[in-house]
Order: structure tokens, then sequence, then C-alpha cells
């Protein structure tokens, strides 16, 4: 079935290229942060589709109607994983406060105090990042409720039900399909970019900069305007697809 | 409604009507000419060499009171007398501004989808006053104990008196919580106070408006005021970096304009991002006092066209 | 898609488990395909056919009717 999962995910995102252009604009004015949170938002909307939708269904991409909401959505996105990503980075600080005020006593155990916790806060981290992922889906599923997003009991029944190693297998299979699309792209562009320096080398030495910059120009409008979004689009596919609701009811 | 709802509608209202947006926009374009030429006026002087005497410390300034008597008497007279014609049009255009807000949130408790009217502005000015006034009196109860706080603080300093010194801590972290508890309080206060008539009375019934929030529910008032905080930084942010831009761009053209470039951008800003944000926020406040009754019926009210 | 899995297994009396090892899959992709969140392949419907006993797939599977109406 996590086969079919990435399948269905590679072809979703797939869809429409227009959509991919439209969050590449997005993303290309994110200094000015607010779309940032449009793009957030958009993350929303697939995960949306995505947990009331079937794998190998026939879902559509979501639009771009509505930003407002597609705003608010995104900052309720971004909030939750904050919070997430605050608790270990909160545990790592008084770590350092109690391994620094401890080390006046006895610097070895002061020291040690701040490299195990430095340790636990990591680890703490990566857990916390894989809960982060599957309360943002349940919140979504849950039609955009915040309490849905910190219903720790509840991620907790969800992710044992898809299973725990099964789970993190799925994550970092993600993972790697992204890096590894995102290597071959990259690949293919410096290929290109060669290309674009040689045959400007024709022309001559200025012949040959004006190729390269052409070729970084292209490549980086590539992979902003349709290898970012993309990737986001299918990653949140997949994670809206793994996501299993629980039952109301007590089934098995 | 959820909270979320509630969000979304009071972003969406602003749009409902672009040009009373910049009728209201006018108001806060004019405050922020008046302040940038007022900050203009008072700086001015700082950056000639009258100032160099007190900065080399060849002069004897040993008082606050002598150093802002120095600064004072290096601005010349007539300057003055600008700042205090500006800082009365800022004042009155402010309270104006504020009788808008008083007229926004009572469209929101009245589920209207419309912006309110721009006229009438002698009541715009009395609505806006009452609210200050709210507001006001709502403040002297923290400042009383943030003031007790940091005196105690200020006893004991210099490290002389240990006990004072977190005694006069715990009583300004206590005024911390004070001042947010009151703020809470007082938002809806004003609420409380427009839904029944403007009477100011209501908005001093503490148990009443204290229930009021409690059938809101706590959290998810602070969770509302909580992303109203978030959204306007965010927005606010946003509209900074464009402006700057702008300003850096007409700093560019004409050097010495750097106060025409500034006026521009707070123009801008005063005209569109300000009453934006002052909509989003009253429209916001409204609704949340409506939110204390709960509907189990979908009200054709919330329904936006 | 919709189907009568869940029912159908029930009246057997198997659990999803037992009728995942049937036909090699999953918990979880029974789970699924009774949340109605899984469009499995033929051969995959095929065998969960046979496995609960019945003849046709259109016993177990139900195609959408109405949407396929509509996307005409």
């Amino acid at each position: 079935m996590i086969l079919d999962i990435y399948k269905d995910s590679l072809e979703y995102s797939l869809q429409d290229g227009k959509t991919l252009l439209k969050l590449g604009l997005t993303l290309l004015f994110s200094f000015l942060i607010i779309p940032i949170f449009f793009v957030l938002g958009y993350y929303y909307r697939v995960l949306d589709t995505s947990t009331h939708g079937m794998i190998n269904g026939d879902e559509k991409l979501p639009d771009f109607s509505d930003l407002t909401s597609m705003f608010v959505d995104g900052l309720k996105v971004f909030l939750v994983k904050l919070v997430y990503l605050l608790i270990p980075i909160i545990i790592l600080i008084i770590t350092r406060l109690i391994g620094g005020g401890a080390s006046n006593l006895n610097s070895m155990a002061g020291n040690g105090i701040i490299t195990v916790g430095t340790i636990i806060s990591i680890i703490l981290a990566i857990i916390f990042y894989f809960l982060s992922i599957m309360a943002v889906a349940n919140m979504v599923a849950e039609n955009g409720s915040i309490k849905a997003a910190f219903d720790f009991k509840g991620i907790f029944k969800i992710i044992t039900n898809i299973g725990w190693l099964r789970y993190i297998g799925f994550y970092l299979g993600l993972i790697i399909i992204m890096l590894l699309i995102s290597i071959v792209i990259g690949l293919i562009i410096t290929l290109l970019w060669f290309a674009f320096g040689l045959v400007g080398a024709l022309a001559g030495a200025l012949g040959a900069k004006v190729g390269l910059i052409l070729g970084l120009i292209i490549g980086f409008a590539v992979y902003l305007f349709f290898v970012y979004p993309y990737l986001t689009i299918f990653e949140s596919r997949a994670v809206g697809l793994i996501y299993e609701p629980l039952p109301e009811s007590d089934e098995q | 409604m959820s909270v979320t709802d509630v969000i979304k509608e009071s972003l969406h209202y602003p749009f409902y009507d672009k040009i009373k947006i910049v009728y209201f926009g006018i108001l806060y374009a004019i405050m922020g000419i008046c302040s940038t030429i007022i900050s203009y006026l008072i700086s001015n002087p700082l950056l000639h060499s009258n100032y160099a005497s007190l900065a080399n410390g060849t002069e004897n300034v040993t008082t606050l009171t002598q150093s802002v008597n120095l600064i004072a008497a290096q601005i010349p007279s007539t300057n003055w007398y600008y700042v205090i014609i500006l800082g009365i049009i800022a004042l009155v255009v402010g309270i104006l501004a504020t009788g808008y807000d008083f007229r926004v949130i009572k469209k929101a408790i009245n589920s209207e989808n419309s912006l309110p009217k721009f006229n009438n502005f002698i009541s715009m000015f009395i609505e806006g006053l009452k609210i200050i006034v709210v507001e006001i009196i709502y403040a002297i109860l923290p400042i009383i104990l943030l003031s007790i706080g940091f005196t105690i603080i200020g006893l004991g300093n210099g490290g002389s008196n240990a006990t004072l010194l977190s005694i006069g801590s715990i009583i300004c972290i206590l005024g911390f919580l004070f001042t947010i508890f009151m703020v809470l309080v007082q938002l809806m206060a004003v609420n409380h106070m427009i839904a029944n008539d403007g009477k100011i009375s209501y908005a001093f019934k503490f148990k009443d408006v204290v229930k009021i929030i409690g059938k809101v529910s706590w959290i998810r008032y602070i969770g509302a005021l909580f992303m109203l905080v978030i959204i306007s930084i965010i927005i606010g942010f946003a509209a900074n970096i464009i402006v700057s831009f702008i300003s850096v761009g007409f700093m560019m053209l004409s050097p010495k304009n750097v106060l025409l470039g500034t006026i521009v951008a707070t123009i801008i800003v005063g005209l569109f991002i300000n009453p934006f944000l002052s909509l989003f926020t009253d429209r916001a406040l409204g609704s949340l006092y409506n939110e204390r009754v709960k509907d189990f019926d979908i009200d054709e009210k919330y329904i936006i066209n | 898609m919709k189907t009568k899995i869940r029912y159908l297994r029930q009246e057997e009396g198997i659990s999803q488990q037992d009728l995942a090892n049937k036909v090699d899959v999953t918990r979880q992709t029974i789970n699924a395909l009774e949340n109605s969140r899984y469009n499995p392949s033929l051969i995959l419907a095929y065998k969960i056919t046979k496995a609960l006993n019945c003849e046709y797939i259109e016993d177990v599977f139900i195609l959408d009717e109405e949407k396929t109406e509509e996307e005409k």
C-alpha cells in the first residue's frame, strides 16, 4: 500500500503545471513573509483533499481561491509546527542552564549534564518532528481544530494504528524520493548549465559568461517554479494518504 | 463559529468596501504625517553642533531635568508652536479614528456585513472619547501596581537590599500579569458598552464582563487575540518591508529629501495598512462578543455574500 | 471506492489481520479499504473477493455511479 501511496502522490502532484507555477511565484515573493503562509496554506489544502480522499483516487489539485483562508490555515500549520519544535528547544535551554549552574560545583558533572541534555533534545526534536507531521494532518482532518493538533493521545493512537516502524520507514522513504528527485534534476540542470556555457564560449569569453549566467538563472527558475512546489505537494499528498482517522466506535 | 472562522471572516471584512477603507485611512495618514513632522522638528537641532557641547561633556549636567532643558533649549522656539499644533491635530484625528473603531465594533456585534458610515463627526468624536476613557480607567490600577513594584526595586538598588529587590520584582511580575488580565477584560468591556447603546456604565460592570468572557471561553478568547496579534505583526512586517523599498527608492532619487520619502511611506501605510489592520481587529473583537452565545443552527447572519 | 468488505468480513467472522494474511497484504491495507481510502489494483480486488467467498467483484466493491456521471 505504501508503494501505491508514493505512486499516487508522484502522479497527483504532476497534474497541473500552472499550479506549480503559481506556487513557485508565491515562493519567489517569500521575502515579504506573507507568501510563506500562502504556501503553507496550500499544503493545508492538499492535506485536506488527501485526508478525505483515496489512494489511487482521482482528486484534483486544490485551487488558489480565497487567499485569506489560505493565509489563516497556513498560519495555523506554522504555529502548530512551531510549538512542536519549541518543546525540544526549551528542554535544551533548561539543560544548558542547569548544566551551567552545576559546573560551578563540579565542572565534569556540569558538562555531562549539558552533553546528555543536548543529545536528549536532539532525539526529542526528531521524535517531535515526526509527531508534528501527524499532528498537522490530524488538525486538517478534523476541519482545522487546533485541539486536534494537540490531542496527543489521539495522535499516538493514529500512529500506532499505522505502525510506528512503518510510519518512520514511510517518511524516510519519502525523504529519499524527494532527495533523488532533487539530485536528478540538479544533475540535469548542471549539465545544461555546462552546455550553455560551452555554447556561449563559441561566441568568446563574454559569451561564455553570459551563457553560464543564463544557465544559472534557468536552473534556479526550474528549481523554484517546479521542483520545490512539486515536492511540497508530493509530501503533503503522501502524508495525507497515510493518515488514517480513528474510528468513532471501537473497531479492531 | 470557531475561532478560525471568526478570524477568516474578519480578514475578509475590510475588502467589502474599498472606498471606506481609504476614508478611514485618511485619518491615519494625517496622524502619520503629523508625527513624522513632529519628530523631524524635534530631532533636527540634535544634528547641529549646538548639541556638541553636551556630547563633549563641557556642560555641567547633573540631573535628568537639566539635560532635558538643555536639549529643549536647542530647538528653535518657532518649532514648538508647530509641534503643539500638529500634536493637537494628531490627537483629535486619533480620537476620531477610535470613534470609527467604535462603529466597526458595533457593526460586528449587530452582525451587519457593511462598513459603517463615515459621517457625523461629532458623534464619532464622542464615541472615540468613550473608548479612550474606558481604556484609561482600566489602566489606572495596573499602572499603580507596576509603579509600586518599580519604586521598590529602585529603593533596593545598588544591591544593598536584596529582599527589597526580590519583593519589588515579584510585585512587578504580578503587575505585568495583572496588566494583561485587565487588558483582556477591558477589550470585552468596550464590546459590552457598545452592545448596550454606548452607555459607559456598562464598560465598568466588571463581573458581567468577566462572565461574558467565560461564556466565550477564556481559551478561545485568548487564542483569538493571540491570532490577532500575530497576524497584525506579520502584516505590519510585510508592509514595512514594502514601504522601506519605497522610501529607499525616494532617497536614491533625491538624497536631500529623506523627509519626503518618509512622508510618502507614512501616507501609504496610513491610507491602507493601518485602516486594514484596525478594521480586521475591530471586526474580530466585535465578533468575539457574539461568541458568548452558542448557536446550534447555522445563522444567516454569518453567511457572507 | 466504497466496499462491503467490513460487513462481509464480519459475516465470515474473521478479523482484519486474518483477511490481510489471506490476501498477502498488511492489516492497514484492509483497514484503508474498509474506510474507502484506497482504490486497490484489479488483482487485489479479485483476491479479496475470493477470500470473502463471493463470486463477483461487484458484490464486494461498489463503483460510485453518481460520480462517474458527473465526470462525463
